[in-house]
């Protein structure tokens, strides 16, 4: 199965017409149109990356950013953006996006971002995982 | 310098070209895509694949839709540019409210609010500025529309009255009550550039503009 990613943009047209384009490069996409189901469907699945619009009805992306740290911080999430200006894309940055592009994206790029995404979220779930067991390890002095 | 209505008059053209030209952008990272499906489809014909007429017509169909969309979103700039043509003409009030109607949409989108303009069963017009009555239209849109409940809306309406005309912002919802909302400085300074005045009534759930039918 291809890498699993979801699609947050209140854009159905955009939305359907990306993950069709992503899926014929056997990626395994599902999508949300709405910030506050994005965040439902990130509590559900696991995914390996998120790509989020940073413009959405309700919560902004930022805001579903600052969920996302919070549930899964080791989700790796792409900002995608129709904002000209790159402030808002350095505050995203900051706040643990792992990257931003601005709209039109080339789909090429996203693809490499979204196998970059995964490498670096099995790369923070082995570590989280090698804590554990030392934690396991200090605890019961095995 | 700047004076006050150069910076309310700069602020307001600044929001709603960051808007637009967001707008803009959308559509045109969703044609982007719809061409780049098409290249797609037309790649894997190249390498023997069984191309579908029908979902090729139906990808270009989509590519016409969204240029139709971004060409409303241009005109509506076009029209909001040339509301700065003269400082004062006779206007339809009615292709003022709708204009100003469409081009706050995106803001209330994003409150996930409703605007709407409904036609007018006596159109009227007025000889003001409507660069400036645009600008307080919005500004009074921009400062009801955090205290709108989701999904609620805001209706924009029109009427002759005595030697002026009346604007009302009616929001059908939840109510508003009028202690929560405080007007900015910049409704004033643009009420009495155009001889008007603003208010906002509890009563009637309605934020009213009056001006007069024509500024000396």
């Amino acid at each position: 199965m291809g890498d699993k990613v979801l699609l947050v943009d209140d854009e159905t047209d955009f939305l359907s017409v990306m993950s069709e384009r992503l899926q014929t490069r056997g990626f395994d996409v599902e999508t949300s149109d709405s910030a506050k189901n994005a965040v439902d469907q990130i509590e559900e699945t696991d995914y390996d990356a998120v790509v989020l619009d940073l413009q959405m009805p309700g919560m902004d992306g930022i805001e579903v950013l600052k969920q996302i740290r919070e549930k899964r911080p080791e989700l790796q999430v792409i900002l995608l953006t129709g904002h000209g200006s790159v402030e808002k894309g350095v505050e995203a940055i900051k706040l643990g996006a792992m990257d931003f592009l601005e709209k039109p994206a080339d789909l090429e790029m996203i693809s490499e971002k979204i196998k970059k995404a995964k490498q670096k979220r099995m790369l923070i779930m082995d570590k989280m995982t090698e804590k554990r067991i030392v934690d396991i390890v200090n605890r019961y002095g095995m | 310098m700047i004076d006050s209505t150069g910076r309310i008059g700069l602020a307001f053209f600044g929001a709603l070209s960051a808007s637009i030209s967001h707008e803009i952008k959308n559509r045109m990272a969703i044609i982007h895509e719809q061409a780049s499906l098409l290249e797609d489809y037309i790649h894997m014909a190249a390498k023997g694949s069984e191309t579908d007429p029908e979902r090729m017509l139906k990808i270009a169909g989509s590519i016409k839709k969204q240029v139709g969309n971004a060409d409303v979103i241009i005109k509506n700039m076009n029209r909001l540019a040339h509301s700065t043509d003269d400082l004062k003409r006779t206007a339809s009030v009615e292709e003022i409210i709708d204009l100003i109607a469409a081009l706050s949409k995106r803001m209330a989108d994003l409150h996930e609010v409703k605007i709407a303009a409904p036609q007018a069963k006596e159109p009227c017009s007025a000889h003001t500025s409507p660069f400036l009555l645009m600008n307080l239209i919005w500004w009074c849109i921009k400062t009801i529309m955090p205290f709108v409940q989701k999904n609620d809306t805001i209706r924009l309406s029109h009427e002759k009255s005595g030697d002026g005309v009346l604007i009302r912002m009616t929001v059908e919802g939840k109510p508003i009550s009028e202690e929560e909302i405080e007007f900015p400085e910049e409704t004033s300074i643009l009420a009495g550039l155009l001889n008007g005045e603003v208010g906002y009534s509890r009563e009637k759930q309605q934020c009213v503009i009056s001006i007069p039918a024509a500024l000396p």
